[in-house]
């Protein structure tokens, strides 16, 4: 009852050969699928066992009774359930990491929405046929039914849900086969494949101030980062410049504001013009997102960025040449040509 | 309208004074009472649509005291509820009522006939469900916080369902939507051979559950560790108690209160996972539950309504519960959909084709071959065809 008095502390996992921190408010299970590390679960209650793993080194903290689960040989050898046990020390755990970690898998849905988000981003909705986990900021490799084999390579737009729900922004690439068949077709109820997931992209712990750089459908894995970020109560500043060619290529922006506003930390989102006619009626910002990275910029930042190689070389350029060290520095470059996007 | 949030969760405590005070009011009072809180919620959650908000809770502490509340509410209310089938007035109870607030309510009470009576049994059994053995569903999930699980199982005792703690968690949450779960109906089941099948089964694999525990950890099976024969005892204590207060009439009249409380948790069981399939070794996934938003219901119910994402991750406390608007989806709000069930020919014709349509928009393919076994068994024609 008061254990919300006490202060949150956290607490080093050694789960096989990585590493995870957890806090003293999340279960072993949590904090190690936070961090993108499968441990193998079904029901997480305590009720089914198939999260038990083996304590070597380190205290716990029991949330029920192992012994309706685990039976005396498992409990004499440290067996433990993850999804009910909160560290009390650094731990050192063996445990059944889901092939989900160690391969990549492929799994079947259907489309179950598509709406244009501007002229050339199509934003698709999938319903998997069984749980998809991955980090946000991670991507993965699509195909439709109508083009059997013709996988391009997608940031997924949300945090893993567990209704095995998977969202994409596909900005169209001129003569790109699945891009442009995308845009052009009505793909509702359609059966795809999905192959995933992979890169390393993805938000890292720490309490720096954020700078988050996107260009054009890049936007999708920082959305997703942001608002698994959210679903975390992370209380990090964050600003997100957002460079895109016209006022028509702006998109998402209500969407991000909301989000801005519930954000546990300040939040600033930028957009950014470069190609808008000087007539029009913007008032923001305007030419290339690199031009304002200086005025933004304090030394304690940590910085993601994403979208068109030439934007992401060039803010990297820009950073380091601020003084960020290169390692707190994270890019993700949207290739067009062969697989990449 | 942060406040808002947390005062949505007292719409129970609300609905439980006011049946409450409708027991006591006599009469009228009674009968209108019931039908009130009733059309209540069907009409409430027909019209006030849906709540899919997910708002955070700073100070979720406040939640938890108001589900510890529902104790000492329900006791009022059943102790109120006794009070009113009988002649005598224990404790001087009516005598003091009738002085702190000059109505008279023993005279009121005298008025009572068996329409009163049936009404106040269905009301109580009601606030049972409602008060008693939704919250301690909550509460005993929470099974690292003692207090909970000691208010917890009081509440399921006034229903004689304290082995609820047990096979909820270690059971059903195991096998929900399998073949093995005691509280999923399998397709083409009747409400009521549903209500008589689960109790005894859930009964058994109680026991068995808690059995092994305690072999486990080295205890006697047959001592005061054993939290099935502890639970029971409870339930006990409690009719004892309702014999001390008003003999064996107020005693007889407790018992069928709590054995509707009971069947509602057991018509409840049946609607959220009807005709739903899973192979046991894949994880449960928000689709192996039926959904709802319902404003009036959610809010009443603390978000249990919210059982797809329940089921997904049942470590989430109700507050933050996700409402899932791509799950399956119940017919209507928890009491309209109670009603329905209660009516087998209307439930199968709602039901069927929705349980038709999850095959073909959710069921893998582990999942089809489940699905088309237990409709060939279902004894209902629709099922049958389809898988012919």
């Amino acid at each position: 009852m008061f254990a919300f008095l006490k202060k949150k502390t956290t607490h080093q996992v050694q789960i096989n050969d990585k590493a995870v921190e957890v806090n003293s408010k999340e279960t072993i299970l949590n904090s190690a699928l936070r961090q993108g590390v499968a441990m193998t679960h079904s029901c997480r209650v305590g009720g089914c066992g198939t999260c038990k793993c083996q304590l070597l080194e380190g205290d716990i903290k029991a949330l029920t009774d192992f012994s309706y689960i685990l039976n005396e040989e498992e409990l004499n050898q440290g067996f433990i359930l993850a999804c009910q046990a909160v560290a009390k020390s650094d731990l050192k755990i063996r445990a059944n990491l889901s092939a989900q970690t160690a391969q990549i898998q492929e799994v079947k849905g259907t489309v179950a929405a598509q709406e244009a988000l501007t002229h050339d981003i199509t934003r698709l909705r999938l319903r998997m046929d069984s749980h998809f986990p991955y980090q946000a900021g991670q991507y993965a490799e699509l195909a439709i039914e109508s083009l059997p084999e013709v996988f391009r390579s997608f940031s997924f737009a949300s945090p893993a849900q567990l209704d095995g729900h998977l969202e994409f922004f596909i900005r169209m690439v001129k003569g790109g086969l699945l891009t442009e068949y995308i845009q052009q077709n009505s793909l509702e109820g359609r059966a795809v494949t999905v192959r995933g997931p992979q890169g390393d992209f993805y938000l890292r712990p720490s309490s720096a101030p954020l700078l988050f750089i996107a260009g054009g459908s890049g936007l999708a894995p920082i959305k997703a980062i942001l608002e698994e970020a959210q679903q975390q109560n992370v209380q990090r500043d964050a600003v997100l410049l957002f460079g895109a060619r016209q006022l028509r290529d702006l998109y998402l922006m209500a969407e991000l504001a909301e989000l801005g506003a519930r954000w546990q930390g300040s939040f600033q989102l930028i957009p950014v013009l470069n190609e808008e006619p000087e007539s029009s009626a913007w008032q923001g910002a305007r030419g290339l997102v690199t031009d304002h990275i200086a005025a933004l910029w304090q030394p304690t930042m940590h910085a993601y960025l994403c979208g068109p190689p030439p934007m992401v070389d060039a803010a990297s350029a820009t950073l380091i040449e601020l003084g960020m060290d290169t390692q707190h520095i994270h890019s993700d470059r949207f290739l067009t040509n062969n697989n990449k996007r | 309208m942060k406040l808002l949030h947390y005062l949505k969760f007292f719409l129970f405590h609300f609905i439980g004074i006011l049946s409450a005070v409708f027991l006591l009011g006599g009469g009228h009072f009674i009968t209108f009472g019931f039908a009130l809180v009733v059309c209540f919620y069907m009409f409430g959650d027909a019209y006030a649509g849906d709540d899919t908000s997910t708002p955070d809770y700073k100070m979720p502490q406040i939640l938890t005291v108001q589900l510890w509340l529902a104790l000492p509410l329900l006791s009022w209310i059943v102790f109120s509820a006794i009070w009113s089938v009988l002649d005598t007035d224990p404790f001087g109870y009516g005598a003091w009522i009738t002085q702190i607030t000059g109505y008279d309510v023993l005279t009121a009470r005298a008025s009572n006939g068996p329409v009163q009576y049936i009404a106040s049994l269905l009301l109580t059994g009601l606030m049972i469900g409602l008060i008693g053995t939704i919250t301690a569903h909550e509460l005993t999930h929470r099974t690292w916080d003692k207090v909970s699980m000691w208010v917890g199982r009081w509440l399921l005792a006034f229903s004689f369902d304290t082995i609820f703690a047990i096979e909820h968690v270690y059971g059903h949450h195991h096998y929900v939507a399998t073949r093995q779960d005691p509280a999923t109906a399998p397709r083409g089941r009747n409400v009521y051979f549903h209500i008589l099948a689960s109790t005894i089964k859930g009964n058994i694999s109680a026991w068995k559950i808690e059995k092994t525990r305690l072999q486990r950890s080295k205890k006697a099976v047959f001592s005061w560790h054993n939290a099935f024969l502890r639970g029971h005892a409870m339930s006990l204590l409690l009719v004892l108690g309702a014999y001390a207060i008003g003999g064996l009439a107020g005693m007889l009249f407790f018992i069928a209160c709590a054995l509707w409380g009971k069947s509602l948790l057991e018509i409840v069981n049946y609607m959220e996972h009807y005709g739903l399939v899973r192979n046991p070794s894949e994880p449960v996934q928000p689709r192996h539950s039926w959904n709802s938003n319902k404003r009036i219901s959610s809010w009443s119910m603390f978000n249990l309504t919210r059982h797809s994402h329940h089921h997904a991750q049942g470590e989430v406390p109700y507050q933050d519960l996700r409402p899932f608007p791509d799950a399956p989806m119940m017919i209507g709000g928890y009491l309209t959909t109670i009603v329905v069930a209660m009516i087998p020919p209307l439930w199968h014709y709602k039901m069927t084709p929705k349980v038709l349509a999850w095959d073909e928009k959710y069921a893998n393919d582990n999942e089809l071959k489940l699905a088309k076994e237990d409709s060939l068994n279902s004894g209902k024609k629709a099922f049958i065809q389809k898988y012919q």
